[in-house]
């Protein structure tokens, strides 16, 4: 070893003193907690107590001696970290990471300062270190050593920004620095590489795709994973293993695997629109990974024209299923197959071209993957790949010790119907963790419904949602791959809402997979709600309008309009914005061009957003005129339960739609419904949901909330009755006064907030029959 | 009345480039800027230029104006307030905006969204309503008019806006609430969507419309100001102010119609980078600007910069016609750091002017990218006629804190410094030229902006793009490229109509008077008859599609199957660039006229071709460090470098604004404009 000693050179105090000190901060308190050397209180520990707890620095020998025992022990198989430390009166406290062979512990050391904190940080280390060594035992030194490899270990390397020296450990020489300088900085390049190549992959695709729902709004996800088929960049993971599970490919240059069938990839797609497409990568004949995207086809057949029927009874009535099949074999596409296929759609053309531009995006990828491997060399690629997954691993294991609660939580929510009369339906998450792995339960959730609004979860895609609903929650730095999976753990119940048994209809999941992210955030929120937000809209509001007009001409119009975001710690929720991210509304102009109807009326509905110190956006209220006969469809929900408010905050208005024909009379429309009659001089209202709202509303600045009435966001009433603020006048001055004094006494006279506020759950309306 | 100065002011330095028609000699000058009234700095970089080269202020005969007045104000929010009206029903049009949240998945936790430029507060709603076919369903109910315009009034409305549905197609009941607030006050200034940009998408168009009522009294104010500035050290050149895409209009136009000089100095940037790519004999290239805070890149063919119809500013889209650049956040003022997660980043957060790189001594102590070109060596700690000395002790300082971070000596780091922000620069050259199905290496790379010339010959060895051309000066290319604009406007209406159902007389009528609007415009800029040059365009997309493109259209040969020749020009191109073409019917959107005014440009001058030798040039040796070691490499004066004169590399040519780096096994050629082509050593 050439660098016994590595804090000397590598790492100035004052370096990892500059490190996320709130982070720190926070794990620290955990850590310290779990390991009981503090009581409940999230204070930082004070330093004698972490002193007298730990192993006494004056016990450690010289650090020449450590080291050269881990060599000793462990080989060419062990790295180290300094994950965290901190300072405290004197005293330097560090928590190490021990890694040998592939397993770690974690422990902490301290040392006092004595005015030279860098060797204080250096004789904590040490002990930390020992701390771990203990905790391995002697049989791993035994495996370690049998297993001492006569190859050297790959030097890519996790660059962990801390103790790092040994983590290459090379025996029997060292590399040559030159190298390892290219390693650590090609990790990098490796990756901004890989980032790029998956922008590729979307610039194509959106070059040559055809529907506005893959070009315009952008319906589609790319990724690139390695080998073993995990994720390295993209949006969505890690069902490469499930589709090639299903049927045992031998994989050859130049296929390419095509399949839309939810229940032959473990819900890797979860409704028949998605068609996915698979493409192995080859660098010199070695498979080095995948590159894979999914988008969704304007229509694949069945009933209705889009191919998503709120009725139907199973997958068999929503149209065609592909199993995983190769679509190209060695670079020669399987024409009968493409026929047949096309031959089951209402937009044959359309799909054509769509699917041709994800073939086309998954080759470039493919093409950006191998020029990689030539590039920085094959081996060196596999590794990057494995330090890629690594990073976002132990990014994640601190995200999971801050942020989830030891003890088991529970919440619950409701999609409130099925389009075919059943419901509501609860979903139930509970969430713990234990040491540094996430449990993730739905046990408790409605067994699956008769209609079509199951989400069939695919246990890789719902990590992936946690990991990216907890990147944007606590740290949204931080980059995002499959490498935390293996700290997940998931449950879900067979025959359930989320896991349904074949042939469970499935088209018009959107619901209950929008709920599910209300739930999610529910359950994450019980240890840090104040950094986390309450329920939105809710549900993916859909407008179809399908006839023949005057001239002749068959038109069908889909439309998904947009609701309340919830109040979140940054501010209030936007007022009839997309929660899903990148889809645009569609302009009136635009609507009015193409079909027939007039928009009459599209803003905001005042007080729909749940109050609070930051409230919940406002759903929104679209009236359409109807200009020709003809039939419309409807899917949303929220209608029965609304979405709640967190840490005070209230919560938001249910949705509602009306049929108001030409004469006059006013009817409700359910949440979901197909082919309803219409006729021309009809008018349909559609009102979606608002959010729920985050924090007291006798918090929010009165300014912001006379702004709200101002604008006509919000009534007078409810800035009175819900935020205690009185305004005068014309210009709607806060009276200060009076504001003070009637949230003073609104104050006394309520009852303590709970984390969350549900509302009332309405009642089903007694629908009239339309149609 | 022979020079023509070109100012083109930026965030950190107003740049001024003078340009002597008779001697064909270029002075350059920077100077700090001064955003709170950024004709200060002009002024003081005038005076300084007058004192410098002697030259009289009456010699100067036309000075064209690259600003950011308008963008500051829209980014600071510190515009008018403006009142707006619209159709009833829709008076939340820019509260909800487009309904759209970034990416990815939960990306609407974090946010930021700003409230509307113009105020729901000052937003009314008016009874009336025209349907898409431009008809009346509802008539303008001009009671319920008038007393919004009044409530607009007395709330304190700075200028009125008129934004109704479907105004594109029928401007009626926007011309009559016009001729209502003048009955009510005179003064007042009112904008009509139907003006400013009648295209259909009425979220799109009322946002221009209200933008440009927010920024135009603070840009007016603005250009008076300078005029009168102008006119007190005797300065009366004809001052033109350059737009967006790149067209230069008067100030008078510019007072009016201020949103479209949003991005006015990037435009100036690529058509000077269009200009010299040209002149060296490769009008396909990519223009590589690199700053101090992003790295904008560009597409330039036939010698043309690409024109977009959408862009953005901050969270804005804006459709007005702009060059289009693609920006990463990537530029000598990026800050590299490593996160808990071990990796080595690049940006986007940026040193900027203040505090700057660690080596400018002005108190910053992050490393950037700068500080790490200071330690390999590249960029000399004395810069030529720079008055600024760069620190390189600071500089090593800095880079050692990422380096001690990541275990590597200084150097090493540094140099993945410098990898990690070129593969970052790269993706975006990639990706301006595959999204559009074209390959980078079929294009020459003009490096340019304070930092493109440092990085530009490594970027043309990950891209392939060759040659690599420096032009003669690559800091201040904007300001050049002001002097080579034409005046130029563009006049649009929306007109969507089924190919096959369009009437080609009322296509005529339209294009006509489009024409007329152009050379009305043209004439008032004080262009001669003779000097207007039009051109007609249709944007054509297949049937209900969500995206246009714009081809050239003849107003004079419309009839016989003319319409049918365009259906199946769209099906080619659409060939060309999407990858397929399709039988569906084929729709107009809008028809545009676009005027150009052609204004005396200028001529660089052409040098007389001497030998290979470039040791005349050679100021001195610096130490610089390539593939993984140190060694001397020549230091050239590019004011020294004569045409025909070749430069091995490694070495570092300075000058002025710009340091160029040749690397190992390149060549750099000064060709007879003096710019500098650098190819690989086995192409050459």
């Amino acid at each position: 070893m050439t660098n016994l000693s590595p804090l000397s050179s590598a790492v100035t105090f004052d370096d990892l003193l500059k490190a996320n000190k709130k982070q720190f901060d926070q794990i620290f308190t955990a850590q310290t907690k779990e390991l009981g050397l503090i009581g409940a209180s999230r204070l930082p520990p004070m330093s004698a107590d972490l002193v007298s707890a730990s192993v006494s620095s004056e016990a450690v020998g010289q650090p020449l001696d450590l080291y050269a025992m881990l060599n000793d022990r462990f080989g060419s198989r062990w790295s180290s970290e300094v994950v965290e430390h901190k300072t405290e009166r004197g005293s330097v406290t560090v928590l190490c990471k021990l890694t040998v062979n592939g397993s770690s512990k974690m422990q902490f050391g301290s040392a006092r300062a004595n005015g030279d904190e860098g060797a204080a940080l250096r004789r904590a280390t040490e002990v930390a270190l020992r701390n771990c060594v203990d905790m391995f035992g002697d049989n791993t030194a035994t495996e370690a050593r049998a297993e001492l490899p006569a190859v050297t270990r790959p030097s890519v390397g996790r660059a962990s920004g801390a103790v790092r020296g040994q983590e290459m450990a090379v025996p029997p020489t060292p590399r040559p620095k030159e190298s390892r300088r290219l390693d650590t900085v090609s990790l990098d390049l490796i990756e901004n590489a890989l980032r790029n190549a998956r922008h590729e992959m979307d610039a194509v695709l959106f070059r040559s795709a055809m529907s506005p729902v893959i070009r315009e709004q952008h319906d589609e996800f790319p990724m690139i994973t390695d080998a073993q088929g995990r994720m390295i960049v993209g949006q969505f993971g890690s069902y490469v293993a499930n589709m090639l599970a299903e049927r045992n490919f031998d994989l050859e240059p130049g296929d390419v695997i095509l399949q839309s069938d939810p229940y032959k990839c473990g819900g890797a797609i979860s409704h028949i629109n998605d068609w996915m497409v698979l493409v192995p990568v080859f660098h010199q004949g070695d498979l080095v990974g995948f590159t894979s995207m999914f988008g969704h086809m304007m229509d694949v057949g069945g009933s209705v024209p889009g191919s998503m029927p709120t009725a139907a009874a199973s997958i068999f009535g929503e149209g065609l299923r592909i199993p995983p099949i190769k679509l190209y074999e060695r670079g020669v596409i399987n024409k009968a197959v493409l026929d047949l296929i096309m031959n089951n759609t209402r937009t044959p053309e359309m799909n054509y071209s769509d699917l041709m531009a994800i073939v086309a995006g998954c080759r470039a990828g493919e093409k950006r993957v191998v020029e990689i491997c030539g590039r920085f060399g094959r081996d060196t690629y596999r590794q990057a790949c494995d330090a890629l997954l690594d990073r976002t691993n132990r990014a994640m294991r601190k995200l999971i010790v801050q942020n989830l609660p030891e003890e088991p939580k529970s919440f619950e929510d409701y999609v409130d119907d099925d389009g075919r009369g059943n419901g509501p339906f609860k979903m139930k998450l509970t969430v713990w963790r234990e040491g540094d792995n996430a449990y993730f339960d739905w046990t408790g959730t409605a067994p699956q419904a008769p209609g079509p609004i199951n989400f069939y979860l695919h246990e890789g895609m719902f990590k992936m949602f946690i990991g990216v609903y907890m990147i944007m929650v606590f740290d949204p730095q931080i980059l995002f791959n499959d490498g935390f999976y293996d700290l997940i753990h998931v449950t879900m119940p067979k025959g359930s809402l989320v896991q349904p048994d074949f042939p469970a209809p499935l088209g018009c999941r959107t619901h209950t997979l929008s709920r599910q992210f209300d739930v999610l955030g529910g359950a994450l929120s019980y240890n840090a709600p104040e950094m986390a937000t309450a329920a939105g809209y809710g549900s993916s509001p859909h407008f179809l309008y399908s006839g023949v007009d005057k001239a002749g001409r068959p038109f069908q119009l889909m439309e998904i309009l947009y609701g309340g975001i919830p109040g979140r710690p940054i501010g209030d929720g936007m007022d009839g914005h997309s929660w899903w991210p990148l889809f645009e509304n569609i302009p009136s102009e635009y609507l009015e061009t193409y079909y027939p109807l007039l928009i009459e009326h599209y803003s905001s509905i005042p007080d729909t957003g749940g109050a609070g110190k930051h409230r919940g956006g406002n759903g929104v209220e679209k009236v359409y005129l109807l200009l020709e006969e003809g039939e419309i469809s409807i899917h949303d929900d929220r209608h029965l339960t609304p979405p709640w408010g967190i840490l005070g905050g209230r919560p938001g208005t249910c949705s509602e739609k009306w049929l108001v024909r030409k004469d006059g009379t006013r009817q409700p429309l359910p949440a979901k419904a197909d082919n309803v009659r219409v006729h021309a001089g009809d008018r349909v209202i559609f009102r979606t949901a608002g959010g729920g709202g985050w924090g007291d509303p006798l918090e929010r600045d009165p300014q912001r909330t006379r702004n709200d009435v101002a604008r006509k966001l919000m009534s007078e009433a409810k800035a009175r009755q819900e935020y205690g603020v009185v305004l005068s006048g014309s210009g709607l001055d806060v009276d200060r006064r009076a504001t003070d004094e009637l949230r003073d006494s609104m104050r006394r006279n309520r009852k303590p907030a709970k984390l969350f506020d549900f509302g009332e759950r309405k009642a089903a309306p007694r629908t009239a029959h339309v149609g | 009345m022979t020079s023509r100065l070109g100012i083109d002011v930026g965030g950190t330095f107003t740049d001024l480039l003078l340009f002597d028609e008779r001697s064909g000699a270029i002075r350059l000058l920077k100077t700090p800027s001064t955003p709170a009234d950024q004709s200060v700095g002009i002024l003081d970089g005038i005076q300084q230029l007058i004192e410098e080269t002697g030259i009289a202020a009456s010699e100067v005969a036309a000075l064209l104006h690259g600003t950011t007045v308008s963008t500051n104000i829209v980014l600071e929010e510190k515009g008018a307030k403006v009142g707006l009206l619209v159709t009833e029903g829709f008076e939340q049009v820019l509260h909800l905006a487009r309904s759209q949240t970034p990416g990815p998945l939960a990306g609407w936790i974090i946010m930021q969204k700003p409230d509307p430029l113009a105020d729901l507060e000052l937003t009314r709603g008016i009874r009336e309503r025209i349907n898409a076919r431009g008809d009346v369903v509802t008539p303008l109910d001009e009671a319920s008019a008038r007393q919004a315009v009044r409530e607009l009034i007395e709330l304190g409305a700075e200028s009125i806006t008129v934004s109704l549905l479907h105004s594109y197609a029928n401007p009626q009941h926007e011309q009559r609430i016009k001729a209502i607030v003048e009955e009510i006050e005179p003064e007042m200034p009112v904008s009509l969507s139907s003006e400013i940009l009648p295209e259909f998408r009425e979220y799109e168009r009322t946002l221009v419309t209200v933008m440009n009522a927010y920024v135009r009294p603070s840009m007016r104010r603005y250009l008076s100001g300078f005029e009168e500035k102008l006119h007190r050290v005797q300065f009366q050149p004809s001052v033109n102010i350059v737009r967006s895409d790149g067209g230069l209009m008067s100030v008078e136009r510019a007072s009016q119609s201020p949103v479209h000089t949003m991005l006015s100095g990037p435009a100036g940037g690529v058509s000077g980078a269009a200009f010299m790519a040209t002149l060296a004999g490769y009008p396909r290239a990519l223009g590589f600007d690199m700053g101090g805070t992003s790295t904008d890149v560009s597409l330039i063919q036939d010698g043309k910069p690409t024109i977009s119809r959408q862009t953005s500013i901050g969270y804005y889209p804006i459709k007005v016609p702009s060059v289009d650049v693609h920006s990463v956040g990537a530029g000598g003022g990026s800050i590299a750091h490593v996160p808990m997660t071990g990796a080595l980043r690049v940006g986007p957060q940026s040193a900027g002017a203040v505090p700057g790189p660690a080596c400018y001594g002005k108190g910053g102590d992050q490393p950037t990218v700068t500080d790490a070109n200071v330690v390999l060596g590249r960029l000399p700690p004395q810069l030529l006629g720079g008055k600024m000395l760069l620190d390189a002790k600071a500089a090593e300082e800095a880079v050692g804190k990422v380096a001690r971070a990541l275990s590597l000596d200084v150097h090493q780091a540094a140099q993945g410094i410098l990898d990690i922000v070129n593969e970052n620069m790269f993706g975006a050259l990639r990706l301006v030229t595959v999204q559009k199905g074209l390959d980078p290496r079929d294009f020459a790379l003009v490096a340019f902006g304070g930092a493109g010339p440092l990085h530009g010959n490594a970027m043309g060895m990950l891209a392939g793009c060759y040659p690599t051309i420096v032009p003669p000066t690559p800091g201040v290319l904007s300001a050049l490229g002001f002097l080579y604009s034409d005046v130029k406007n563009e006049f649009a209406q929306t007109f969507v109509r089924n190919i096959d159902d369009a009437d080609v007389s009322q296509i005529g009528e339209i294009l006509s008077k489009l024409g007329r609007d152009a050379r009305t415009w043209l004439g008032e800029e004080g262009i001669d008859e003779s000097q207007q040059r039009l051109s007609y365009e249709a944007d054509v997309r297949y049937f209900r599609q969500g995206y246009e493109f714009s081809l050239e259209i003849d107003p004079n040969r419309l009839g016989g199957g003319a319409l049918h020749e365009l259906a199946a020009r769209f099906g080619l191109a659409h060939e060309r660039i999407y990858g397929f073409k399709l039988d569906q019917p084929v729709e107009l959107v809008n028809l545009r006229a676009v005027g150009v005014g052609a204004v005396q440009k200028i001529n660089l001058p052409k040098f007389e071709k001497e030998g290979p030798d470039a040791a005349a040039a050679v100021v001195e040796q610096h130490r610089a460090y390539f593939d993984g070691s140190f060694s001397s490499v020549n230091v050239y004066d590019r004011t020294r470098l004569r045409t025909g004169n070749r430069i091995r590399g490694p070495a570092i040519v300075i000058q002025m604004d710009a340091t160029t780096v040749i690397h190992p096994n390149h060549t750099g050629e000064v060709d007879e404009y003096l710019n500098i082509l650098i190819r690989p050593d086995q192409a050459s």
